[in-house]
């Protein structure tokens, strides 16, 4: 393993990549706080100027970029609420409350020493543990990936308020029903296409997380004006530190959530979202009754859990894409291309036959995390004051970024009205206090359940007898259980006290 | 006895019918005789999400959790809201014809002038300068933003 990062080191420590570095981490910072453009768009955007470069130069530059986004989605997160990816919606559940307390420096803060954690522990992980790592994911079979993700859908009743499981729930179930809308990929139907074209390939992510989260979140705005204060925005030097006692309060949840975004980022098909999700739930059940309480209206906690998370995940999905050659996540199947395209071919093999490119990227994430860390704190001050931008003018420019966002990626102006059709739909809902999370957890997590359940129950000839047979796909359904029943539980218990 | 509904019973009210619908849906899912004879087919997972929907929803109108404030919600400024919905999907649509300078500076001033910029100098300053620097960002990526049907009809652009 020493060899392995001195390897890295000897890649990554030349003035042209640590600058590919710096590009990567400063550009993907940029396009990720536009809401809209999150790490898939500007990875996509960045590889064909990678195609000049050799392998490992050009990993490291769309590593930098990766990191970059999440870190930026997290910012526009923040600040006004439109996550542009689904890795950093956690993040919104409290860092934007925070913003709205007046408190933006500090919750920018924290998600900046969040995520430099929960990426440089991720990174000292992935280059200790990788080859073991790797077994791992390697011996779960399809039974296990569907019981993970039905325990992710699941446990939605940590992101509810309490008492509202059962709206949670059915959010979820509208999230899966959205993603089965376009072309059924094993039998070649199309379902509920309605004949439209313009359905075939089902409905955008992107379109449907800029439609429940930005451009609603605008609409609310407009509709709510006059009975909110404008946030305060402007942040000095002093609001971006934090205390020893805030530290202190916050570094058992940013050990434990990087941890758990670690291992979840490497199971291909997990990612970032789920270890934003999982972790987000995991702190807010293992908070006191006060801290717990806290979570949703600005708890730093809440806040430093999904962005360590996420980075640590982001980090762990590339065990499987560098030694499996499976991408954990839509970022990482666009970095596989990329490696592709460069006539490297990943799999287990890559240790052996392109070490430098293995190593130079596990490397080139701390470095990348150390850059975001020198980057971003200095910038904060400035990036805070986009909240300073009269409401009047900050909601047209939010809403022409989400619509422009999503045109952008496919050109086709259905794709707008749908978004504003939807928009309206999330407006309605989140005037009844239905929450939006689940329904977007719910529509990341379609197609894979699908895709894993149909394997799961063609390996066992159309038994259910998966469920049970692996200790650990037994494990996790357990845990279904668990989450299922003890909500619903307190919610009947609930209404039978009322 | 009270039969008027809460918001959360007419939500719930709403899944059901929704779910109801897309079970219905589900079975016209078109299937080959091989697929009808598999375990698993295209309509399975949907057969599964509508008995989930149907029954979380049927829970939600048995046991509402929350009680809605009908009277707070009348007091939204619900005129802009709307005014903006009509507005950006007439963006959508006049995206082709007029192309992305024209329907974005008209949009953003629009927009503008609904949540109550009067100064039709400041809000065309902001509308113009915000397209041209997004349109020139563009432009700089290799992002090709069409001048629009009616601007090529009239020899505008090349």
């Amino acid at each position: 393993m020493l060899d392995g990062i001195l390897l890295g080191l000897h890649t990554v420590l030349t003035w042209q990549n640590l600058l590919l570095v710096f590009a990567g981490c400063a550009t993907g910072t940029l396009i990720g706080m536009l809401p809209g453009l999150g790490p898939i768009t500007a990875i996509a955007l960045m590889i064909p100027i990678t195609y000049g470069f050799d392998p490992a130069s050009g990993m490291i530059l769309l590593a930098g970029v990766y990191y970059g986004a999440i870190f930026g989605g997290s910012t526009s997160s923040i600040l006004i609420n439109a996550p542009g990816v689904a890795g950093t919606v956690a993040t919104a559940f409290d860092g934007y409350p925070l913003a709205r307390q007046g408190h933006a420096g500090k919750a920018l803060a924290t998600a900046a020493y969040a995520s430099f954690a929960g990426g440089t522990l991720a990174a000292i992980m992935l280059a200790a543990t990788a080859p073991m790592l790797a077994k791992v994911s390697l011996s779960f079979v399809s039974a296990d990936y569907f019981a993970l993700m039905l325990l992710g859908l699941c446990l939605v009743s940590a992101f509810s308020s309490q008492g509202e499981y059962l709206k949670a729930l059915m959010m979820t179930c509208f999230g899966l029903m959205l993603s089965t809308v376009g072309t059924d990929l094993s039998a070649g139907v199309q379902r509920f296409t309605f004949g439209r074209m313009d359905l075939i390939d089902g409905i955008s992510f992107l379109m449907l997380a800029m439609a429940t989260f930005a451009l609603s979140e605008a609409l609310m705005m407009v509709l709510r004006r006059g009975q909110s204060e404008d946030v305060q925005a402007r942040v000095d030097g002093s609001q971006l530190r934090l205390s020893l006692a805030e530290i202190k309060f916050v570094a058992p949840t940013i050990t434990r959530s990087s941890l758990l975004g670690f291992f979840v980022g490497v199971l291909p098909g997990a990612g970032a979202t789920i270890a934003s999700f999982l972790a987000y739930g995991v702190e807010r059940n293992l908070a006191s009754k006060t801290d717990a309480a806290a979570f949703g209206k600005g708890s730093l906690k809440g806040l430093a859990a999904p962005e360590s998370a996420n980075n640590a995940a982001c980090t762990g999905s590339f065990v499987p894409l560098l030694t499996l050659g499976i991408p954990g996540s839509g970022t990482t199947a666009i970095l596989l291309g990329a490696l592709i395209a460069y006539g490297v071919q990943p799999g287990p093999r890559l240790f052996i036959d392109e070490p430098e490119i293995f190593w130079s990227v596990i490397v080139s994430m701390y470095f990348g995390n150390l850059m975001l860390l020198v980057l971003n704190l200095p910038l904060i001050p400035y990036i805070a004051r986009l909240l300073m931008v009269p409401r009047n003018y900050l909601i047209p420019v939010i809403m022409f970024f989400s619509l422009m966002g999503v045109y952008l990626v496919s050109f086709n102006v259905f794709d707008i009205q749908m978004m504003v059709f939807m928009a309206a739909i999330a407006v309605v809902l989140r005037l009844l206090e239905f929450p939006m999370a689940p329904l977007l957890l719910g529509f990341i997590l379609g197609g894979m359940l699908e895709d894993n359940l149909r394997r799961a129950i063609s390996v066992s000839d159309g038994q259910l007898n998966f469920l049970w047979e692996r200790p650990t796909t037994l494990a996790i359904m357990l845990l279904v259980c668990l989450a299922i029943l003890i909500p619903l539980a307190r919610a009947l218990r609930a209404y039978t006290h009322r | 006895m009270n039969l008027s509904l809460n918001g959360t019973q007419l939500g719930g009210l709403a899944f059901l019918g929704l779910s109801i619908g897309y079970g219905v849906e589900a079975s016209n899912i078109p299937l080959d005789y091989w697929s009808e004879e598999s375990p698993f087919n295209a309509r399975t997972l949907p057969y599964i999400i509508a008995i989930a929907g149907i029954v979380c929803a049927s829970l939600l109108i048995i046991i509402p959790s929350s009680k809605t404030d009908w009277a707070s919600l009348k007091q939204l400024n619900w005129r802009p809201a709307v005014g903006l919905l009509i507005l950006m999907s007439t963006y959508g649509a006049m995206l082709a014809p007029l192309g992305f300078i024209f329907a974005t500076s008209i949009f953003l001033v629009a927009a503008f002038r609904m949540l109550g910029i009067h100064q039709w100098w400041a809000s065309c300053l902001v509308s113009v300068a915000l397209t041209l620097a997004f349109w020139g960002l563009m432009s700089l990526l290799g992002i090709y933003l069409a001048p629009g049907d009616m601007i090529s009809a009239l020899g505008w652009a090349a």
